[in-house]
């Protein structure tokens, strides 16, 4: 054999080996016993870091939270209720300042360990030490002082101030997530800052839930369902039905209308009316949580964007109110969500819970407008001595009036949103212009303060109670530019944002339903409204797609046993329903 | 034959010179462009080329789209997803990519002409620094580099992006100049100014560009032809102007919003369509000076 022939035969052997081991990914499972799910991101470039104590760790939500982790509880936003997960129940004190944790008995990892008050208390205590350099861990770090274990089933959370909401805020998936415990016996002798937590044959990431991540590559992550999962057996849910589950980085809108309609994914995500109406034409199987028209799930979060005060002239709040009266909501639901979003009057969810607060906003005259007052925003410019240019651009001292907005490339909503909103700034003379960035960086902007604007609203959270999103604005943990923030990313600062803190302080410990909890809210409300701290423009839709061909029994409108958003933490719980359609 | 020996004088034909038929379907095509671009201003409102400035997803008029909405006249070639109105984008689009390519390929002829010149004329040093520079540069993927800069820059306007396309397009040009002069320099009445005492400027711009004028302007358009399809490859992949339309902007969206997969051929076909005739027309006209610049070719045309 040649020099050639030795060549290719060694290219064609290692081509042989890659394609097995590709192909090796567990046994081959038939396409109606696998559940394949497309994810809208960016593809994941750190897809071997499955380390979900990091901030900005964006692979939480492709399957390991959904999946692989539980939460201690989850709040069931169709029925009202926190339900009881791995924890089984959480309990304060009369002055609200101790709360005690009662885990479920019978919680396993995956490897047969027991989910236990070791690993309750080693997660916390890990956050605490390493506060704020882990997700979620300012935030603890100023609520709680230390945790207690009291057995081997029972942990108390000694707080640092009275908090009625302790365990709806971290450990009851308010929205899209809660606090994600590590299994003591894995993370113990490592360093959560550069510990990977990846290791598929040794089982990491390791979980407590029915599934084990089996391939993970920059677009597709593979999971198989494990042969046994404690919550059936004790009881509480039954086995999911789908043997694997693979989570498709599908791309374009195009795509997955392409991969909807040939049946080559099962849950598809937020789709133009436009499109969703095409895939139904051509593949009948396909639903909606709305059906008929088909209608979407108004997701708790606006969109809009955070205007950077950091970043001048944005921190005047005259310039800032200006911007706001450029902005037609109306045109924008009509422009960028085909008309069936919901246009933002405040910034809490138009939710029944929120409906008479939301009514003495309005009342109060702090509601968002509908329309724009092109009008009194060029007057607010004129008198803060701009001047009109020929290009109808206002400058001053020479230089235009710029605004740079940040959107996620991925996410054709939030392009769609800023292309209409810089179309509406510049017609009240403002340069404004898009910036594409991935996902991952946008969200690292966001923390750091790194940015003009940004298309990805902190104006989330609140689902029931106003003390959450308000609280998102606290400038308790203010933080430079360049350092992280776990809240008030638009690093809102001054007299009006130290009167804001104290008042959501002060709500903040007030117990769910206190009569002052209205008076206190209208009162922080209006100075965020009046220095516009964020501006949200249309509340989130996400017009779902379900495909019955496979599976049935989704989450619906009519059916509605639990929230559709099926990229949060705890979905575990809807997916033990669907059931598989033949 | 008689007759044939007797024909009156004025009867016979003074031999002409046939029309350059490709250059001027050519041109009339690339003119046919910039005309949609310069008449389109003044009878169409350009304004509508943006989002929010029509009804969104109307078909083109007269036609029905999926929902049974019927076209009309106020926005004759239809509508896209966020209301623009398809008439204003291409009158505004298409002499933008055009413009675009224009610029482009003027930057990278011009500096390949000066580059070529001094590297084949003065056989001084400067030529295997520039051959060793244009030959290393040629082997460079531009697409990747583009995409690379164009990241890292992020917003890019329509000059940024020919200046960009133009750093990486001139070692062609470079290349051919240079041997177009190294074999020019050797011909009979280059040796005649150089021995009746000519300077190098004087045999340069008197004696050897005028000759080499039709090959550059076919150097230009095969620069202007790569420009586009430089820009477009970048536009498609979402690398372009973000809110001035181009052809390739106008496909990318098309393509972002599923446009071929919703039936909205409107959208992404128009475009394509003026697409294909810049490159047809450029294509023409590049055939019609290969004529003029290379005797064989004119031989054979038969002029």
């Amino acid at each position: 054999m040649g020099t050639h022939g030795i060549l290719s035969t060694t290219i064609l052997g290692a081509a042989l080996a890659l394609g097995m081991a590709t192909a090796t990914v567990g046994q081959e499972v038939p396409r109606d016993e696998t559940l394949i799910i497309d994810h809208a991101q960016s593809p994941q470039n750190a897809f071997e870091n499955w380390n979900y104590l990091l901030p900005g760790a964006v692979l939480r939500a492709v399957g390991l939270h959904q999946f692989v982790m539980e939460p201690l509880f989850i709040l069931n936003l169709e029925q009202g209720e926190i339900e009881p997960w791995i924890g089984e129940s959480m309990t304060p004190n009369e002055t609200l300042d101790r709360w005690t944790l009662k885990i479920r008995d019978g919680v396993k990892w995956q490897d047969g360990e027991a989910f236990d008050a070791e690993d309750v208390v080693f997660t916390i205590e890990t956050m605490l030490a390493n506060a704020p350099a882990l997700r979620d861990s300012g935030s603890l770090a100023l609520a709680l002082d230390h945790v207690e274990k009291i057995d081997n089933l029972t942990v108390d959370f000694v707080l640092k101030r009275p908090n009625p909401r302790f365990q709806l805020d971290f450990f009851s998936v308010r929205v899209w997530g809660a606090v994600m415990f590590v299994p003591e016996h894995i993370y113990r002798d490592k360093d959560p800052l550069t510990f990977t937590n990846y290791d598929i044959p040794a089982g990491l990431p390791l979980g407590t839930g029915p599934y084990k991540l089996v391939k993970a590559t920059a677009s597709e992550f593979t999971y198989d369902r494990v042969d046994s999962w404690w919550a059936a057996d004790v009881g509480l849910a039954e086995m999911p039905a789908p043997k694997r589950i693979i989570y498709m980085l599908v791309g374009t809108e195009q795509a997955r209308g392409d991969l909807a309609v040939r049946d080559d994914i099962d849950v598809a995500w937020n789709m133009s009316l436009g499109t969703f109406e095409a895939v139904q034409a051509r593949n009948p199987n396909w639903i909606s949580w709305q059906n008929d028209p088909p209608g979407p799930w108004l997701d708790p979060c606006h969109r809009g964007f955070d205007l950077n005060f950091a970043v001048p002239p944005w921190d005047d709040p005259e310039m800032r109110l200006a911007l706001d009266k450029g902005i037609d909501r109306t045109e924008v639901n009509t422009f960028a969500f085909d008309g069936i979003g919901e246009v933002s009057k405040t910034i809490f969810p138009a939710y029944p819970t929120f409906k008479g607060l939301i009514e003495k906003i309005e009342a109060a005259g702090l509601a968002f407008p509908a329309t724009a007052d092109p009008e009194g925003a060029k007057a607010i410019l004129e008198a803060k001595g701009y001047v009109l240019n020929g290009s109808g651009i206002y400058e001053k001292d020479g230089a235009e009036l710029t605004l740079v907005i940040e959107a996620r490339d991925q996410t054709l909503d939030d392009i769609r949103l800023s292309e209409v909103l810089i179309e509406q700034f510049r017609r009240i003379g403002i340069n404004a212009r898009l910036q594409r960035v991935n996902n991952a960086t946008l969200q690292t902007h966001h923390f750091t303060g790194e940015y003009e604007a940004i298309v990805r609203s902190s104006s989330c959270g609140s689902v029931n109670e106003p003390w959450y999103t308000l609280n998102q604005f606290s400038n308790v943990e203010a933080a430079p530019v360049g350092e992280t923030a776990d809240t008030n990313m638009p690093r809102w600062t001054g007299p009006n944002s130290d009167r804001f803190t104290q008042i959501v302080t002060e709500l903040g410990s007030l117990p769910l339903g206190d009569p002052r909890v209205e008076e206190l809210t209208l009162e922080a409300y209006e100075l965020w409204f009046n220095d516009r701290v964020s501006i949200p423009v249309v509340q989130a839709v996400f017009l779902l797609g379900f495909n019955e061909t496979y599976w049935t029994n989704w989450p619906t409108a009519e059916n509605n046993y639990m929230q559709p958003a099926y990229w949060w933490h705890g979905w575990v719980k809807a997916l033990a329903q669907i059931q598989p359609a033949k | 034959m008689t007759e044939t020996l007797t024909l009156p004088a004025t009867r016979r034909r003074r031999p002409r010179r046939r029309v350059n038929r490709p250059l001027w379907i050519g041109l009339t095509l690339i003119g046919s462009i910039l005309m949609l671009g310069v008449l389109g201003r003044l009878f169409w409102d350009t304004g509508m080329a943006f989002p929010a400035e029509a009804p969104p997803n109307l078909p083109p008029a007269g036609l029905t789209n999926t929902r049974g909405v019927t076209g009309t006249l106020a926005h004759p070639l239809g509508t896209e997803n966020s209301g623009r109105d398809m008439l204003a984008v291409l009158i505004v689009g298409a002499p933008n990519t055009l413009l675009m390519a224009i610029v482009a390929g003027s930057v990278s002829t011009l500096i390949g002409v000066v580059l070529g010149f001094v590297a084949g004329f003065s056989r001084n040093r400067a030529d295997p620094v520039i051959r060793l520079v244009s030959d290393v540069a040629y082997t460079i993927p531009p697409l990747v580099i583009l995409i690379v800069v164009q990241s890292a820059v992020g917003e890019v306007g329509l000059y940024t992006m020919a200046l960009l396309i133009a750093a990486f397009d001139w070692p062609r040009p470079t290349r051919q100049i240079r041997a177009q002069v190294l074999s020019m320099r050797e011909s009979g009445y280059v040796r005649t100014a150089v021995m009746a005492g000519a300077s190098p400027a004087e045999i340069m711009f008197r004696e050897m560009l005028p000759n080499l004028l039709p090959f550059i302007a076919a150097s230009f358009i095969l620069a202007v032809s790569g420009a586009v399809l430089a820009a477009i490859g970048l536009e498609v992949l979402g690398l372009g102007p973000t809110r001035i339309p181009t052809l390739g902007t106008t496909i990318s969206s098309a393509i972002d919003s599923a446009a071929i997969f919703r039936g909205m051929w409107w959208w992404w076909g128009l475009p394509t369509l003026v697409l294909v005739v810049l490159f047809g027309g450029l294509l023409l006209i590049n055939i019609g000076l290969d004529a003029i610049a290379n005797p064989r070719v004119r031989k054979e045309a038969g002029q």
